[in-house]
């Protein structure tokens, strides 16, 4: 069974190998010499072919040079690939937004700050910062250099006028003069360096200048009222607004509170009212040493909060931001009442700045306590000098008598951030201890104080170094509008088209959120392309149905010349179908010189059209696999009907015709 | 000289060819046994357009007989023994086989030549071995021996015959190439069409000198020349018109020894 088999598959190998494929090889080769050592009549065919195939390359790149072209010019032009977004976004939406939108090459915002620039005695009192960034196309169509926002100085770069008036070159030093209304209405100024970047000329627009998105980022962030650390900038904002937990209500024994004033309280402020008594230990250090043990004795103890703390000692309780003085004002109708605005004691780790007793940072205990001097439960403290009347100017009191220093630095404030130390000699023994149940050691600020520690903790405030207080965290500055430039032409309708799909699934919650592109003139341009390639297409495809016709008659007429040839071979014995193939593959030789011909010319005319009469030519891979394929129908096609011709050929009738040729 | 074995034989077979201008038609009916062995040499004589040709090319399977149902005979036999009945073929239009015995067992030197214009002397001369598969190299090999044995290769002159473009060739040289290209795939019979009407007598003696010597076919040559058919023919049919056709008039057996 298994030795036919063999056999047979041997006999179907040296058949397909021996017989077809060195018979296919040598009509090949046949087919080889006669193109090459007869060319002068493959030149002419091929003439023939690249004659029609070449006008149909000429179209085609004229059409998608001009397209191109336009696209190009709409590409580089400031506004081709500018998209605008209508909607209010901060620095940090604004990264968010170009991560979703990988097309676009930038985001900016839409804004121009106002400033004045100087360089020794000149100056320039108002000039225009438009904000800038890598990918800016407007500065590449400008041929300025992109200014960086380098970690030394900020670049700029400027006009040439005002260069001219400030009488600067590139690498220049001048200063930046930015200026606010400050808190008490009048204006303040401040100043910053900037190194020139790049000197520019831009006729149609005067003191025009270009500066890092992140300098407008600070400069909208002065005018807001914020400090700038990196240019010394001080915040002009006010202070937060404090925040406690809760207040402590002290009253005599005789006058207990009433349960009207308790509702009262829980309906009016929503509060709710607990007695303390002497084995409260959620108080920290105030009631175990700070006031004297007769508070108890004489008083009744309330603590006035949103919720009632059971049972946790310290610091759940949130800080809240209430109107203190109409709570107040509520509570404390009346002398025979004194109330103290509470914050839990907090945590927080502190240490000398001059390292005498502690290098390293140590966990304390934060008290936070203001006591007016007409406020007569001073009669109960222990030590006066550890409450302060006022809430400034800020300081920190270390009772135990611990720290020998006048100033320190807490952790949360970082190493620059000193705060003065109030020294006050204890005239008892330490307050910590005395009773042996509260373990850390303890601090004392004013009661204001601590509420912005919570408050820094929590984000709401930032602590400004310069004027040493805290004020309310910055909100990052918010523009209106933002613009962006896409990659290419083709991605701002990408970029729209993902815009759409962000409205519709709402992941920006605006009211407004609108774009403006140029879409409708790439939409125009687009159309204009599709037309003109349907045009070349229907022309190309008509003139290559006639070049089937013209391919026909040459190659028939060589055919006909070939008639002698094709009768010695038909004599010798090769079949019809080796005649089919020998004429077949001499067409499709013809058809792919030619194509080859029609390139390399076609490349020369485009080098001449576009040097010498400025003409758009540009050829794709689309155009080179149309004209390809249309030569090679054309000469397929046109070679179908002279191949059956030579395969019906009478072998000795050809010879006889052929030899009077 | 001794005969060997009968290649091919006839008998009953005839073609008509028609004039498309005038309508008239030309019948050339061969009606006698001919046969033709290996190493014979036959020559066809006769006046101009007695149908010498059109015989050659029925024997040559280069045209179909007028009716294949009626030939009595027309049977080749290969040098294998193998027998291939021509008639059948014809009547049943095996066109591919008949290709495939022209290509292998014939051999053709027409009337000028027709050589193949776009190849070499060498490379025309390899045809009929490239299409009957043989290798390049091997074909080489043989062509090389039979530009030796026709004289084209003796000196350095003729060297650069062999690479040659066949326009290049004067009419002896090409006469040879072509009865070189005609027995180069060692063919059961070959054809020679007037070998002397480009050439002089004595260059087309001595080119079938070297023919007769390099081969062991059968030779059916056609020419007008008595003298030459006399001194190399073993067999010479003659021919002659008659009214509308072409006949065989006599088969005259000269030097031979066929058995």
């Amino acid at each position: 069974m298994g030795q036919p088999v063999i056999a047979f598959g041997n006999a179907l190998h040296n058949f397909f190998h021996q017989v077809m494929f060195d018979r296919l090889r040598y009509y090949t080769e046949l087919t080889l010499f006669d193109l090459y050592r007869l060319r002068f009549a493959m030149v002419q065919q091929v003439a023939i072919v690249s004659g029609i195939c070449l006008p149909i390359l000429l179209l085609l790149g004229l059409t998608n040079g001009h397209i191109n072209e336009l696209y190009r010019q709409l590409e580089e032009s400031p506004t081709g690939c500018l998209i605008r977004f209508f909607m209010p976004l901060n620095s940090t939406e604004m990264n968010k937004l170009q991560q979703v939108l990988p097309e676009l090459t930038a985001l900016l915002p839409e804004t121009v700050e106002e400033a004045a620039l100087s360089f020794g005695k000149n100056i320039v009192k108002s000039v225009k910062l438009n904000p800038t960034g890598q990918g800016d196309p407007r500065l590449k169509f400008y041929k300025i250099g992109i200014p960086k926002y380098q970690s030394t100085v900020p670049q700029i770069a400027v006009s040439q006028d005002i260069a001219e008036t400030l009488n600067v070159k590139c690498g220049d030093r001048i200063t930046l003069h930015v200026m606010r209304n400050a808190e008490d209405s009048n204006q303040s100024v401040d100043q910053t360096e900037l190194e020139v970047s790049c000197i520019f000329t831009k006729e149609q627009e005067q003191k025009v200048t270009y500066v890092p998105f992140e300098l407008t980022l600070d400069i909208e962030r002065y005018k807001s009222g914020h400090q700038v650390l990196r240019y010394g900038w001080t915040s002009a904002k006010p202070q937060p607004k404090e925040s406690y937990a809760g207040y402590l209500l002290f009253t005599n024994k005789k006058t207990p509170m009433l349960e009207v004033f308790r509702k009262e309280i829980n309906d009016v402020f929503n509060l709710k009212v607990r007695e303390v008594n002497r084995n409260d230990k959620t108080f920290g250090g105030l009631f175990d040493g700070l006031l004297n043990d007769k508070v108890f004795d004489d008083l009744l103890v309330y603590y006035i909060s949103e919720k009632v703390q059971k049972d946790k000692e310290w610091g759940i309780l949130e800080p809240r931001a209430t109107n203190q003085i109409a709570e107040q004002a509520g509570f404390s109708d009346g002398s025979e009442v004194a109330v103290i605005s509470w914050n839990q004691p907090k945590t927080m780790k502190i240490k000398p700045v001059n390292g005498l007793l502690a290098k390293e940072y140590e966990e304390y205990i934060v008290l936070g306590v203001t006591l007016p001097m007409d406020n007569w439960i001073r009669n109960y403290l222990k030590q006066k000098e550890f409450f302060t009347e006022k809430d400034e100017p800020y300081f920190i009191m270390f009772p135990n008598n611990e720290i020998k220093t006048n100033k320190v630095v807490t952790e949360s404030l970082k190493d620059w951030a000193e705060l003065e130390v109030k020294t006050v000699t204890p005239k008892t023994a330490p307050v910590v201890s005395q009773t042996g149940k509260i373990t850390g050691k303890i601090a004392v600020v004013p009661a204001r104080m601590l509420s912005y520690f919570y408050a820094q903790e929590r984000g709401r405030a930032v602590y400004d170094v310069i004027k040493k207080r805290f004020v309310a965290t910055p909100e990052e500055p918010r523009f209106t509008t933002a613009f962006g430039f896409a990659k290419t032409i083709n991605d701002v309708s990408k970029v729209v088209e993902k815009f759409e799909q962000l409205k519709m699934n709402k992941e920006y919650e605006y009211k407004t959120m609108e774009l403006h592109t140029e879409q409708a003139r790439i939409v125009e341009i687009r159309n204009q392309s599709h037309s003109l390639d349907l045009l070349v297409q229907i022309v190309g495809f008509v003139v290559f149905l006639f070049g089937v016709f013209t391919v026909y008659f040459v190659l028939q007429d060589s055919t006909d010349r070939k008639r002698g040839t094709i009768g010695i071979l038909r004599v010798m014995g090769i079949s019809k179908a080796g005649i089919g193939c020998f004429i077949f593959f001499r067409s499709v030789c013809i058809g792919i010189v030619s194509v080859f011909v029609t390139f390399i010319l076609g490349g020369v005319l485009k080098w001449v059209l576009m040097s010498g009469f400025a003409v758009h030519i540009s050829f794709s891979l689309r155009e080179v696999l149309f004209v390809s394929s249309g030569a090679l129908f054309c000469c397929c096609t046109g070679s179908l009907l002279p191949v059956i011709k030579a395969c019906r050929i009478d072998p000795f009738d050809a010879i006889s015709e052929g030899r009077f040729r | 000289m001794v005969m060997q074995h009968l290649i091919l034989e006839i008998d009953g077979l005839e073609h008509a060819l028609r004039d498309i201008e005038s309508g008239d038609t030309f019948t050339v009916i061969a009606d006698r046994l001919l046969t033709f062995h290996a190493g014979c040499f036959t020559t066809i004589l006769g006046p101009s357009g007695c149908g010498k040709t059109t015989l050659l090319t029925l024997l040559g399977l280069l045209r179909k007989p007028s009716h294949p149902k009626e030939i009595k005979l027309f049977r080749m036999t290969k040098r294998n023994g193998e027998t291939v009945n021509l008639a059948d073929l014809w009547q049943c239009g095996d066109e591919q086989t008949i290709e495939q015995l022209r290509r292998q067992s014939i051999g053709f030197a027409l009337q000028s030549g027709e050589l193949l214009p776009f190849l070499t002397v060498s490379e025309n001369i390899a045809v009929p071995l490239r299409l009957n598969g043989v290798s390049k190299t091997d074909s080489s090999k043989r062509v090389a021996k039979l530009l030796q044995a026709f004289g084209l290769a003796e000196t350095e002159k003729k060297e650069r015959i062999a690479n040659a473009r066949v326009n290049k060739l004067s009419g002896g040289e090409f006469q040879r190439v072509v009865l070189a290209r005609a027995i180069a795939h060692s063919p059961e019979i070959v054809f020679v069409d007037e070998p002397t009407s480009a050439l002089n007598r004595e260059l087309a003696r001595n080119a079938l000198k070297q023919l007769q010597h390099l081969t062991s076919s059968a030779i059916v040559m056609i020419t007008h020349d008595t003298e030459l058919a006399q001194e190399f023919s073993n067999q010479i049919i003659e021919m002659e018109p008659k009214g509308k056709t072409g006949v065989i008039k006599n088969i005259v057996l000269t030097n031979t020894d066929i058995q």
